[in-house]
């Protein structure tokens, strides 16, 4: 079939196999940047694991024998007990983030639009600052106060917008409402806090990986485990809306359904994200860009944005540790002041190569 | 601007059914304002519709409530007597395709991958790429003279080049029925005919099924094999532009006054604006 000209343009190559009938388009440059992708977030998670907090000293390439379980026993302890937890939070919560931007990013066809725009991360931040004020559900963990105040937000963003059927900018504007909304209930509740308390609160706002393990790396993983494949089934239609509410529907896209799975996905892997974190901001709203430019799609590619965003968290956790001698940073500082000139970088040179932003 | 006309593909709907759309006691509104009362329609079956009419008569409204993408208030839309609304959104997309005013495709998008996204209702997720989608968009490149800029994005191509490679993914959709609205919107003139020409070709050679709204009556008159004249809201006549259009009627339609000669080249009506500055 590869006779055939559309088979062969430059970018695209087509697969078919006839038992079982299954057929696709293959991007080679998409695959190149995720095998990329992924060879650079694994060469950082093993990185940081090998020079990860603590003075117990794991050289590089003993990281990998112990993860599987090999090495002397001090070794083990070192890299699966202490550092392989958090390095597995910071994975997995960069993963989320960044696929999470990539699909809102997509369903409002707006650059600008991810979580920590949109309210969902400021949601959290408003439920745990609620909850370290009033004490309320004294036995609650930041962790679920989190969860529940960033998939409220997300319901909020997602009912609020409805007026018979959502659209992408309303999306956007009122998630910016909310986001505000959120914002400014924070910072009257931290301003009537005992100090003690403000610190706490403030403390958990930058997003931090310190003290994070296993309890909160499995619900991630859970989460990340359900909905990417949901996310991945999803990705076919939400092509179709890229070009619009009408073009997609007259695709035979149901539009309102597609959108409302979208969003809610979307916002359950932030929710989950944040909840183990706390707000770690840029890397939704920068992770999906950065892969968009390096794979050249005319979307944010989920599977890329996701390995993006894992391998920008690992790294930032990894400067937030190692940096300086005396103190850890909060990775969620990093992210910021490395991820931004990346993008502005990459901004400026896709202007000069005349292909705009 | 010439298109590969000798190399037309063969209809690709031979074994469907022709196809059968019609409004029954049409009520269609935005809000609380209502547009069109109690409009009925039979589309005509393998020709080329054209509605036409003033500003704000409700002409999109309809194409939009034709095609599914406005829910009426009363009344339904049949096509193939089923009521368009309870039917599987994509099945609706295998018999019928529209393209809307001045649609907007993502930066940096190719031609190919455009007017692929026209398979998207013949499509699973275990397959996306079939021989038949790939004959399919390939044909569709070519009736619609896109083939030699498959791989250009479409922001780099010309005005009417974008709206041919969006006509072409309507093409590629493979619908008996197309509904196309103002499809010569924002091109000069050349590129208008061009596109114009281009239906024709989809009707004559493929025999499908075309309704579209163009403003420019002339055009309409020339192009239209069966044309619906719209005000406020309702048909106020249809039929073939020769028997339906005269100076009587665009005087009560667009409160213009103009004359009504036959087109030099067609034969067709030609309208002649009159104005305030002639008599």
């Amino acid at each position: 079939m590869l006779g055939i000209d559309a088979a062969r343009r430059p970018g695209r190559a087509t697969f078919r196999l006839t038992h079982p009938a299954v057929s696709g388009v293959v991007r080679p440059r998409l695959i190149l940047v995720w095998l990329t992708l992924a060879a650079v977030a694994f060469g950082v998670f093993c990185t940081a694991i090998a020079f990860g907090s603590g003075d117990f000293p794991v050289a590089l390439p003993d990281v990998v024998p112990a993860l599987w379980g090999s090495g002397d026993p001090a070794t083990l302890f070192a890299v699966r007990e202490l550092r392989l937890p958090r390095a597995m939070v910071a994975l997995l919560s960069g993963a989320a983030f960044g696929a999470a931007g990539a699909v809102f990013q997509t369903v409002t066809r707006n650059p600008l639009a991810s979580p920590d725009m949109l309210g969902i991360t400021q949601g959290a931040g408003a439920a745990v600052a609620a909850g370290v004020a009033f004490g309320i559900g004294g036995g609650l963990s930041s962790q679920t106060l989190g969860l529940v105040g960033a998939l409220t937000a997300g319901v909020l963003i997602y009912l609020l917008a409805w007026n018979r059927g959502t659209t992408g900018y309303r999306i956007v504007l009122v998630g910016i409402g909310i986001s505000w909304m959120c914002t400014s209930l924070t910072v009257y509740l931290v301003s009537r806090m005992e100090l003690y308390q403000a610190q706490k609160i403030l403390g958990w706002l930058v997003g931090s990986l310190n003290d994070r393990g296993w309890a909160e790396a499995r619900p991630l993983a859970f989460a990340l485990l359900l909905v990417l494949p949901i996310l991945v089934l999803l990705t076919r239609l939400q092509r179709t809306l890229l070009l619009g509410d009408e073009v997609a529907a007259g695709l035979g896209t149901p539009v309102q359904r597609t959108r409302l799975a979208l969003v809610l996905s979307a916002s359950a892997l932030a929710a989950f994200a944040t909840a183990a974190t706390g707000p770690v901001l840029f890397v939704a709203l920068a992770s999906p860009q950065i892969a968009q430019r390096l794979a050249r799609t005319p979307a944010p590619p989920l599977t890329a944005a996701a390995l993006t965003g894992a391998a920008i968290v690992l790294l930032s956790d990894l400067i937030s540790q190692r940096l300086l001698s005396d103190m850890v940073i909060p990775v969620g500082v990093v992210t910021g002041v490395l991820g931004a000139p990346f993008l502005l970088w990459q901004l400026a040179r896709a202007n000069r190569a005349g292909s705009g932003g | 601007m010439t298109f590969l006309k000798s190399r037309m593909p063969a209809p690709a709907q031979d074994a469907l059914p022709a196809p059968d759309l019609r409004a029954n006691g049409l009520k269609l509104a935005y809000d609380d304002r209502v547009v069109v009362e109690d409009l009925d329609l039979v589309v005509p079956s393998g020709q080329i519709s054209v509605i036409i009419g003033a500003n704000a008569c409700g002409k999109s409204t309809l194409l939009r409530a034709l095609a599914r993408l406005l829910p009426p208030r009363s009344g339904a839309v049949h096509l193939d007597g089923r009521s368009i609304h309870s039917m599987p959104t994509r099945q609706v997309a295998q018999r019928l395709g529209i393209l809307p005013q001045s649609p907007v495709a993502p930066e940096g998008l190719t031609v190919t991958d455009l007017v692929g996204q026209g398979r998207s209702p013949h499509q699973t997720w275990w397959r996306q790429w079939s021989s038949g989608d790939e004959n399919a968009v390939t044909e569709a490149l070519r009736a619609t003279g896109m083939l030699e800029h498959a791989d250009r994005p479409i922001d780099e191509l010309s005005g009417g080049q974008r709206q041919r490679a969006w006509i072409a993914m309507a093409v590629a959709q493979g619908t008996p029925i197309l509904l196309l609205d103002e499809p010569t919107t924002f091109l000069d003139l050349a590129h208008q005919i061009d596109v114009l020409d281009l239906v024709v070709d989809l009707n004559r050679h493929e025999g499908r099924t075309i309704v579209m709204v163009l403003h420019d009556l002339n055009q309409a008159c020339r192009y239209a094999d069966h044309i619906i004249v719209m005000k406020s809201g309702a048909i106020v006549t249809q039929g073939s532009p020769a028997d339906v259009i005269d100076a009587e009627l665009v005087e009560d339609v667009f409160g213009m006054r103009c004359q009504v000669t036959p087109d030099p080249v067609s034969g067709t009506p030609l309208v002649i604006p009159i104005g305030r500055h002639h008599r």
